[in-house]
């Protein structure tokens, strides 16, 4: 069956071993992340939202090889990367990068599911300004 | 004069005869620190216990700092010792406050004071004195006697803020056209973002997106390059030809399917990117202006403008993309006279 689909026109082939390790470098893998994939899957793959309820998932969680077979396949809305775009050596960046967003703590503290301002301006408003509303209720009360 | 009219003469909103009546002072009540010895000993327990939390957060601070040494290029150090010094320095100043307030409010005296407002207007002596000096000062002064000083006077005041305003009109130079042009010339390399290496148009496969910069961007001095650009990322995609609605006008713009469109998004200018292959939806992430590329990036959603400015794209000798020319239209956000 697979020989069959394949004798009709071949696709891209599973990626390379070599390709999957995630040991390249996350540096230019980020840089390459930020240009290429950021504006939809968010700066650490985080998930973003599309036009009309469609959506980029989450990348936390899926395999190295998934990642890889997305880029060269570009599967439901997601465009194509192909190999004169980002050259199997900077697929291996961009994964390596990803694994290390996922495998390290972040430094700048707890990062709420990493969705930026939405999630911390929430947690401020109710947190903070909850203690402060306290505070207040606090000072005026007459003690018993 | 009827009773009403007595009432609203003398400038009253409400009735006379049912004034809002003083709510007085509320009844006091006793605190179980003054009626329990105990409760009273308690309560300066519990200050003192604040006040010695403060003495620890400072403590915290110290060792914090110590405990936790900035090191260059370690982010997480840096994180723990901004998060130690902080939370000890907040326990610290939190702990004196909490404490005075808490101490005010159990053990210092607890009897209810009143005052009279004071009337806000001066006495009439007061008033006739003051116009009195003023008077004095105009005839002392002649500023109304004498025309020539009081009208120089004036003139002088008029004239003291035009070089503000002369220096406010020169901050900075102003832009030109600079708003208006691209670094996109005729035969300028369409290459890749970030590594500046030129695109060949067989590389470009359909449902492919490329992220552009012109060639030469990347060689350019850090501030200057940021600068150009803001204003010549490019946006790069090949979709199936037939999905094209192309103007006929435009046609020659695209290349066997290939379309260049500016990625600086015509509402406030974020980059737009978000490329949905099978509908041709360009999103724009910020306030969601949606731009059909295959019918010229017309506006379909949101709140931008106008289409974003295609770029006209051909091929050379070589078979790398290069620019026909710059772009026909400003990029980026409208300004006034844009049209201009
Ligand atoms: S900047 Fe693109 S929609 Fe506002």
């Amino acid at each position: 069956m697979a020989a069959w689909v394949a004798s009709l026109a071949p696709g891209p082939a599973i990626p390379d071993e070599e390709y999957l390790r995630a040991d390249g470098n996350p540096t230019h893998g980020g840089e390459l992340f930020r240009i290429n994939c950021a504006m939809c899957h968010n700066a650490v793959g985080a998930a973003g939202a599309l036009t009309e309820g469609k959506w980029a998932p989450q990348l936390k969680g899926v395999s190295e090889k998934h990642i890889y077979e997305a880029m060269v396949t570009g599967p439901q809305n997601m465009p194509v990367f192909n190999d004169a775009n980002l050259t199997p050596e900077d697929k291996k960046d961009i994964i390596t990068y990803l694994k290390y967003v996922e495998n390290n703590p972040s430094v700048g503290g707890y990062e709420l599911g990493s969705i930026g301002p939405v999630a911390e301006g929430l947690f401020v408003w109710i947190f903070g300004m909850g203690f402060i509303i306290a505070i207040t209720v606090w000072l005026g009360a007459k003690s018993n | 004069m009827s009773e009403i009219e007595k009432v609203y003469e003398s400038g009253l909103a409400t009735k006379a005869d049912r004034p809002i009546k003083d709510p007085g002072i509320e009844p006091h009540r006793i605190r179980m620190t003054d009626k329990d010895e105990r409760a009273a000993r308690n309560a300066e327990r519990a200050v003192s216990v604040m006040f010695l939390i403060s003495i620890v957060g400072a403590i915290i601070a110290v060792w914090g700092f110590f405990a936790f040494p900035i090191v260059d290029g370690d982010l997480s150090a840096t994180r723990n010792n901004t998060f130690w010094m902080g939370v000890g320095m907040a326990l610290s100043l939190l702990g004196i406050g909490f404490g005075a307030v808490h101490w005010a409010k159990t053990l210092m005296p607890d009897h209810e004071v009143s005052e009279e407002r004071h009337i806000a207007r001066s006495s009439d002596e007061a008033r006739a004195q003051a116009v009195e000096i003023i008077k004095l000062a105009d005839g002392e002064s002649g500023f109304t006697r004498r025309k020539l000083i009081r009208r120089t006077l004036y003139g002088a005041l008029a004239f003291f803020p035009i070089p503000a305003l002369v220096i406010f009109g020169d901050l900075g130079p102003t832009v030109g056209d600079t708003l208006k042009h691209t670094m996109w010339k005729k035969g300028t390399r369409l290459t890749k973002d970030p590594t500046g290496i030129p695109i060949k148009a067989s590389e470009v496969t359909i449902g492919s997106v490329f992220h552009v910069i012109p060639e030469g961007l990347k060689e350019l001095d850090h501030d200057i390059k940021l600068n150009e650009k803001a204003k010549a990322a490019v946006l790069l995609v090949r979709v199936n030809p037939g999905d094209l609605k192309e103007d006929p006008a435009k046609k020659d713009w695209s290349y066997d399917g290939i379309v260049a469109y500016s990625k600086i998004c015509t509402h406030v200018g974020c980059p737009v990117a978000l490329y949905e292959q099978h509908t041709h939806h360009l999103l724009c992430p910020c306030h969601q202006s949606t731009f059909d590329l295959a019918d010229h990036c017309k506006v379909i959603f949101g709140p931008a403008a106008r289409p974003l400015p295609q770029l006209p794209i051909t091929v050379d000798a070589e078979g790398y993309l290069v620019a026909q020319s710059d772009f026909l239209e400003p990029v980026g956000p409208s300004f006034w006279d844009i049209r201009k």
